[in-house]
């Protein structure tokens, strides 16, 4: 998947097809577990990459982290906005309060990260490149191999607390950590050489 | 075949049983030395060593990721581990700010940069309010903490800030002081000066339980009135002056209205406008006083529309009618506060008795 040489505003012919495993890594991370039943990563993704092609002139960068800084921008307010339509209706249907609560938190916390990554651009910039090629390997991984390192590494969360939510053992979660980092890291590698 | 075929697998679990104390141990802070873990498990040193290097690799570049994952959850950590749970908040939760929960253990409630939490003092749409010790200057302040953490871009964010230095720069005897306006690992906040009372949200509910209450000749004591010690002297008092009907319950009320629109005006006179006057918003203290506090903040809610509650910027009920007739929200200033102070006026007057037939529903 090439993504370097990112063409900047004055290139018609622009890749975004890229950052779709980006985009759909990071609306992954963001979405309430109650959302994620309800919405779908790869809808928002589409949506988001839509709207970017559609109002492409006003992208302002020049290189693929600004491109990727104002991707995050458009999938943030299509988050936020997707969590809030969703906190209205659970309000309208008289749903209970903990649900609207955790809706709502959501699509807060969204706009949270979003400002939080606004606020220090300067060491994102070396980064974005990595993490375009770490969602693009792991969006190639078995589903439950991309979740325990999803959960694990990339949020944090401690092995008994991934064994719970995937309802596995933690022996059988360290198998699907042990066989997943494996293969990330030979995909890893070659995308690393091309 | 089978047999190997059960060794294997045999010798997959215990693989993962080993990797799996390794990895438990460091979520402990307990890492093994790398050297050593290998030389205890020769027979999986490949393994081993494979697993460690991979395992590294990914924690070094999910590094950004999760520092932003932890910047939000800020507020998320808060909620979950400061908080006391959620239960008793009603309806009217916006207007509880001023309640004082007390059947809620005093846990161990963390600290937020300089300032220490001592406990919930309150909820409303735009935050929760706890009182704190600021570690520094040994004093106790209110530290409200907004839910939304950031706003949707830096400019907003700013234009909050703009609105809290200028409500900072208010000096008025009936306004809350506001101390600092800051941002924390992500958790934006406001301390204010800590007033020891009760938001006039509150005695409303206690003048109208205790109306109910009067026809049985009982003392308008409700629970959390009894467990909240000095601060509903003025709650008492009112009460008192309430249920005997006095003229001293009129003075009272108009007291109140009076050092509102006097605080008001003074706020207008420096160009603020609160836009949020609401009984929730006014704080009486323990000598009766009135406190006008949140100035600057309802600024910020408009900004983040119906980020929590749904709630409209100015809580529709006691927005003055100056505001509301103007399409762009713009009245001047002391038009705009002398409306809400006598909505107000109105909201407390129904808890006499000759009012009592019509008393507005709340929500």
């Amino acid at each position: 998947m090439e993504v370097r040489g990112v063409p900047t505003n004055e290139h018609q012919n622009w890749e975004l097809e890229g950052f779709r495993d980006y985009l759909r890594l990071l609306a992954r991370l963001q979405l309430d577990p109650r959302l994620q039943a309800k919405l779908d990563a790869s809808d928002i993704v589409q949506q988001t990459l839509l709207q970017a092609h559609e109002h492409r002139d006003q992208f302002r960068g020049q290189t693929e982290a600004e491109l990727a800084g104002w991707l995050r921008s458009i999938l943030a307010n299509t988050l936020a906005a997707a969590a809030r339509r969703f906190a209205a209706d659970a309000r309208n249907l008289g749903r209970e309060r903990s649900l609207q609560d955790s809706l709502a938190e959501s699509a807060a916390r969204i706009e949270s990260w979003l400002a939080a990554e606004q606020s220090s651009p300067s060491e994102r910039v070396l980064r974005v490149e990595e993490l375009v090629r770490l969602a693009s390997a792991l969006a190639q991984l078995p589903a439950d191999q991309r979740e325990v390192i999803e959960f694990h590494h990339l949020k944090g969360w401690p092995v008994a607390e991934v064994a719970e939510v995937m309802q596995r053992t933690k022996p059988a979660v360290m198998g699907l950590l042990f066989r997943g980092q494996k293969k990330l890291r030979e995909l890893l590698q070659e995308a690393g050489e091309p | 075949m089978n047999e190997e075929l059960a060794e294997s697998s045999q010798r997959q679990e215990r693989l993962q049983e080993i990797l799996l104390g390794y990895v438990e141990a460091a979520e402990a802070g307990k890492a093994p030395d790398q050297r050593g873990f290998l030389a205890a498990h020769p027979e999986f040193a490949d393994e081993i060593a494979d697993f460690l290097a991979s395992y590294q690799q990914l924690n070094q570049m999910a590094t950004p990721l999760r520092e932003s994952n932890e910047r939000q959850a800020g507020m998320d950590a808060i909620q979950a581990a400061l908080l006391p749970h959620r239960a008793g908040t009603t309806g009217r939760s916006t207007e509880t700010v001023g309640v004082i929960d007390k059947s809620a253990p005093p846990a161990e409630l963390g600290q937020l940069g300089d300032y220490k939490l001592l406990r919930e003092i309150g909820r409303g749409g735009m935050g929760v309010v706890y009182e704190a010790e600021q570690i520094s200057l040994r004093r106790r302040v209110a530290l409200k903490i907004l839910p939304f953490v950031a706003g949707v871009d830096s400019r907003q964010l700013q234009r909050f800030r703009n609105e809290a230095e200028a409500a900072a720069h208010l000096h008025h005897s009936h306004i809350v002081p506001v101390f600092a306006v800051g941002c924390e690992r992500g958790v934006h906040y406001y301390a204010m000066q800590f007033i020891d009372g009760q938001s006039l949200a509150t005695v409303i509910a206690a003048l109208a339980e205790g109306q109910e209450k009067a026809g049985n000749g009982q003392q308008p004591t409700s629970e959390k009135e009894r467990t909240s010690g000095n601060s509903t002297q003025a709650v008492g008092a009112i009460s008192t002056e309430h249920s005997a009907r006095t003229h001293r319950f009129y003075r009272t009320v108009a007291t109140i209205g009076r050092q509102t629109a006097e605080a008001l005006e003074y706020a207008h006179q420096t160009g603020i406008i609160h836009r949020d006057i609401k009984p929730a918003n006014l704080l009486l203290d323990s000598r009766g006083e009135v406190w006008i506090t949140d100035f600057g903040l309802a600024q910020f809610r408009s900004q983040v529309g119906l980020t929590m509650t749904g709630e409209l910027l100015g809580t529709l009920r006691y927005v003055s009618r100056t505001s509301r007739s103007r399409p762009n929200g713009r009245p001047s200033p002391s038009a705009h506060g002398n409306g809400c102070a006598g909505t107000l006026l109105l909201w407390v007057l129904p808890c006499c008795s000759c009012w009592s037939a019509s008393l507005p529903q709340r929500h």
